[in-house]
């Protein structure tokens, strides 16, 4: 586990995407495993970490990777160690990697705002910031989110991030943010 | 007797795997002797199908339901049953909807698919739609209903999710005809796309052949599972025997009509939609003659069949 290998580029000295320090990437077995490795990490202060899509051999179909400095690579290793999530490889990257969308619009009718990132929609009620729909997204627990999520509001609901299991879940978490940003 | 094959996930924790003909009871449906809910995704798709089949005269569905919410369990139950049991099963539409991508699963159900004695019309929606496109097959299929984000993933040559997308939503609504070529021209599009959104676009070759965009009630599109009910509708419309772009138009705006007599708010939920598609139906053919055979499909883009 964590051993290292050098998948994009035989030359370490190749200029990575951040300039010149070589970037590392994070291969988990499922997007939600990415997703707590990523709140583990931030919550540890590793502010330079990014999720972005995996390099094609490691793709599925959904799918997130965690982008990090090299240089940082033995305290991320003992941080997922200790909190039991460690990554099914790491690699080194030196291409550019596509990142998840983190833009968002927003729907006004009225009563109710509509926030929208990529494919992924929240619809909640202003006055009581009670989330009343969720459309949008094709992965299995788009269905199951909007279960437990319609009928809470956006305080008391868990986040997206915190119950979902996909791209789909990490998308809506975007529009989530954003109506609990706008409608604070 | 044709055969309609509709496959997908629904999230039910303590289900492994429903086989068996759908039956829409009030906001259910029954299937394999569970009860689901009209819940968005798979479980919207078919209550739209049993109520245009119904509406129609048609037999049920038969249905393939994985219990999933997110884990990948029931998805690959799903994936495992059509590989299985395609080859030897006859179906005449096969719909594939709400699933979690995996690219490899998925191209071992479309080597199941070319065993199959005679290959069945081939629709998609949601994760089924994202794994075809991911996966560089998506010319296989026949049919493709994404809404304007999904279509600009399809457009993107590089993502392998809706969530990587490039590109400002808002501008794109404005440009769908880009996006629409650019799908085509990637070879990211199946036959033909029914692009959903404030006016829908029919699509054949990375061109637009029909639009509808009346009546308008803008407060569908917040409600999860207006996609759904389209591709169900259109979908049952295919297997009836409408030609793909008739079914699709008559499709949307049945979605259109059922939504405005349910008059609904963006907090209405998708089985009060659900309830309106037999008078929808109703009233949309009375107003439009698209009873096409798939013969007159061929004779409408001027192909030979």
């Amino acid at each position: 586990m964590g051993f290292l290998k050098n998948l994009i580029s035989s030359n370490k000295n190749d200029m990575s995407v951040e300039g010149t320090v070589e970037q590392g990437l994070l291969i988990f077995d499922s997007v939600n495993d990415v997703i707590h490795a990523e709140a583990t990490l931030k919550m540890a202060a590793f502010a330079n970490i990014k999720v972005v899509a995996p390099p094609p051999q490691y793709r599925t179909g959904c799918d997130l990777a965690i982008r990090f400095p090299i240089m940082e690579r033995m305290g991320i290793e003992r941080i997922l160690k200790d909190s039991g999530n460690e990554p099914r490889d790491i690699i080194y990257v030196n291409e550019e990697l596509m990142q998840p969308t983190e833009i968002c619009s927003t729907k006004d009718f009225g009563r109710y705002l509509m926030v929208r990132s990529a494919n992924m929609k929240i619809t909640v009620e202003k006055e009581t910031k009670m989330i009343v729909n969720i459309s949008g997204g094709g992965c299995s627990d788009v269905p199951y989110l909007a279960l437990d999520l319609i009928g809470k509001t956006l305080d008391s609901a868990s986040t997206p991030r915190q119950i979902g299991y996909t791209l789909c879940a990490y998308t809506l978490n975007i529009a989530f943010d954003e109506a609990r940003r706008l409608l604070a | 007797m044709k055969t309609m094959l509709l496959a997908g996930t629904i999230p039910d924790q303590n289900l492994s795997l429903a086989v068996g003909t759908a039956q829409l009871q009030g906001t259910s449906i029954i299937i394999d002797g569970r009860s689901f809910s009209l819940n968005r995704g798979t479980a919207a798709m078919i209550g739209a199908v049993c109520a245009t089949a119904d509406f129609l005269g048609d037999t049920a569905p038969e249905c393939i339901i994985g219990g999933d919410i997110g884990t990948r369990e029931g998805s690959r139950e799903v994936y495992r049953y059509l590989i299985k049991h395609l080859p030897k099963t006859h179906a005449d539409t096969l719909c594939l909807h709400y699933i979690i991508p995996d690219i490899g699963l998925h191209n071992q159900v479309l080597t199941a698919v070319r065993k199959m004695q005679a290959k069945p019309v081939m629709i998609a929606d949601a994760g089924f739609m994202y794994v075809a496109k991911a996966s560089g097959q998506a010319p296989f299929y026949d049919l493709f209903l994404p809404d304007i984000g999904e279509l600009a993933f399809l457009a993107d040559e590089k993502a392998s999710h809706p969530a990587y997308t490039r590109g400002f939503l808002t501008r794109l609504e404005a440009e769908p005809a880009e996006l629409i070529k650019k799908t085509h021209s990637f070879g990211n599009a199946a036959r033909y796309l029914c692009v959903k959104g404030r006016t829908d676009y029919i699509c054949h070759e990375g061109a637009v052949i029909q639009q509808v965009d009346e009546p308008v009630v803008e407060e569908l599109e917040p409600i999860g599972g207006t996609g759904d009910t389209v591709t169900g509708m259109a979908a049952a419309l295919v297997h009836h025997g409408y030609a793909i772009p008739d079914a699709c138009a008559t499709a949307c705006r049945a979605n259109r009509m059922a939504g405005l007599l349910a008059q609904p708010t963006p907090a209405t939920q998708i089985h009060e939609i659900i309830a309106r598609i037999p008078d929808a139906l109703n009233r949309v053919l009375s107003e439009h003659d698209c009873c096409s055979t798939q013969q007159n499909e061929f004779i409408f883009q001027g192909v030979q069949p």
